[in-house]
């Protein structure tokens, strides 16, 4: 009876080990959707990914390099543009801009090389779960590290060139344009 | 170290054991007292027996306690702080601090007016090399945004006119594009990848590859190109209208 209980015990503890793999059956995908983002400036990132992987039960280690390239376009919301001031007689216009923020971060698969691997004697080659697990470290740690680029200033200020020069191309003399305080960090 | 001490007692125990045993034995036989022999070993057997089942039992309770914590702690039910099955899970694999490059900045004019969302099931056969033949396969759910919209850093100074002292005003916009098709690492599960798939990462890169293509081409076969040139066209009129101007032609060129 003992032996039962323990052994009940044990599995149920182990049982949080197993992988969760949740598909969310109640999700519902809509297809197309419809926005209206203007993005306004495009950065093209690159990231060195180097680890080493060493386990406990494995003789040896296996180390690999492999770079990353990102491209992330910023911009601001079209629809959340606000006229505040519109003189079509005097040609005079203020409006404001919404904040800038991220609209598409895209990692190809082929931006990714995987450069060297050095696997010790007794270790196997990486296998694609673990390649796959690194190239999501990758992607995590290049949005981590977004915040120290000043991606979110360049968009608002190209936001500001394209729409003066449109205005103007209008027919407009005085353009103001203000920025929203509020900033949107990716 | 109680453990280690019971242990060592417990070979402190069986070396006596033999010693005595050996010693009976030769007693015996010197004094040809041979039906004596049995009657010792039964006795001391018995003993150790007892003190076997005494260590046993000890354990077993030493491991009941054990369940008992670790059920217990599994539930959440008290705090946890050392995890007991942290030697058996595979530890992460260590990554060296590394700066993010800025290669290329690019000022761009591309309103972003429609985006096409879908989640593919890409299931790939590759005959197995194995003596026993059969197929690898590689299984994995890709999920992936196509953007389209119109790129206005084609949009030139002539392509807006405005007739003076009018509210009219035409302007000439390209024609709607797919911007970009995403699907990130993230964005990709794998949930089998066996034999030549196991651990090929540039068959697996170029599969991947393909799933990107292949949400490009879902997304044009959905109309994403015609709903994103409509989408533009309202947008600039809206635009053009919040400026003053009231009647508006948008040219789709």
């Amino acid at each position: 009876m003992i032996r039962i209980i323990i052994f009940t015990m044990v599995l149920f503890s182990s049982c949080s080990l197993l992988p969760e793999k949740e598909i969310d059956a109640n999700k519902v995908i809509e297809p197309i959707k419809a926005m209206s983002k203007l993005g306004t400036t495009e950065y093209s990132l690159s990231k060195v990914i180097a680890g080493e992987d060493n386990q406990w039960y494995t003789i040896g280690t296996r180390k690999f390099m492999m770079t990353c390239k990102a491209q992330v376009v910023a911009g601001i919301d079209a629809s959340q543009i606000q006229f505040t001031e519109v003189n079509t007689r005097e040609k005079k216009i203020k409006l404001t801009i919404p904040p800038a923020e991220i609209i598409t971060f895209n990692i190809q698969p082929d931006g990714f090389n995987f450069v060297d691997e050095d696997l010790g004697s007794f270790r196997g080659k990486f296998t694609t779960a673990e390649i796959n697990e690194y190239q999501v470290f990758a992607e995590k740690k290049i949005k981590e590290q977004l915040v120290q680029i000043n991606i979110l200033a360049e968009a608002e200020k190209n936001a500001i060139l394209f729409l003066d020069k449109i205005l103007r191309a209008g027919g407009f003399v005085s353009v103001e344009i203000n920025t929203s305080a509020q900033k949107v960090l990716p | 170290m109680r453990f280690n001490f019971s242990i060592q007692t417990k070979k402190l125990h069986v070396f006596s054991f033999i010693c005595r045993l050996s010693f009976i034995y030769y007693e015996c036989i010197q004094k040809n007292y041979r039906h004596c022999f049995g009657h010792y070993c039964h006795l001391l057997y018995s003993g150790y027996m007892f003190l076997i089942k005494k260590i046993f039992n000890l354990a077993l309770f030493l491991l009941l306690l054990g369940g008992i914590y670790i059920g217990l702690s599994h539930f959440k039910l008290i705090p946890l702080n050392y995890n007991f099955f942290q030697l058996t899970q595979k530890k992460e694999a260590e990554f060296a601090n590394t700066a993010l490059v800025v290669e290329d900045v690019k000022a761009v004019a591309k309103l972003f007016t429609q985006q096409y969302l879908n989640e593919i099931l890409v299931t790939k056969i590759h005959k197995s090399s194995s003596w026993f033949g059969g197929e690898d396969k590689l299984i994995m759910i890709a999920k992936g945004k196509c953007f389209a919209g119109t790129n206005l850093s084609k949009l030139k100074a002539e392509d807006i006119r405005i007739i003076p002292d009018s509210a009219f005003c035409e302007i000439t916009i390209p024609k709607a594009e797919i911007l970009e098709t995403i699907i990130n690492p993230t964005d990709f599960q794998i949930y089998k990848a066996e034999g030549y798939w196991e651990d090929n990462y540039k068959a697996t890169q170029a599969v991947k590859a393909e799933a990107v293509k292949q949400l490009e081409k879902m997304a044009f076969a959905s109309g994403i190109l015609e709903k994103a040139n409509q989408k533009s066209e309202k947008l600039m009129t809206d635009f053009m209208k919040s400026i003053g101007f009231k009647t508006i032609k948008v040219i789709i060129k």
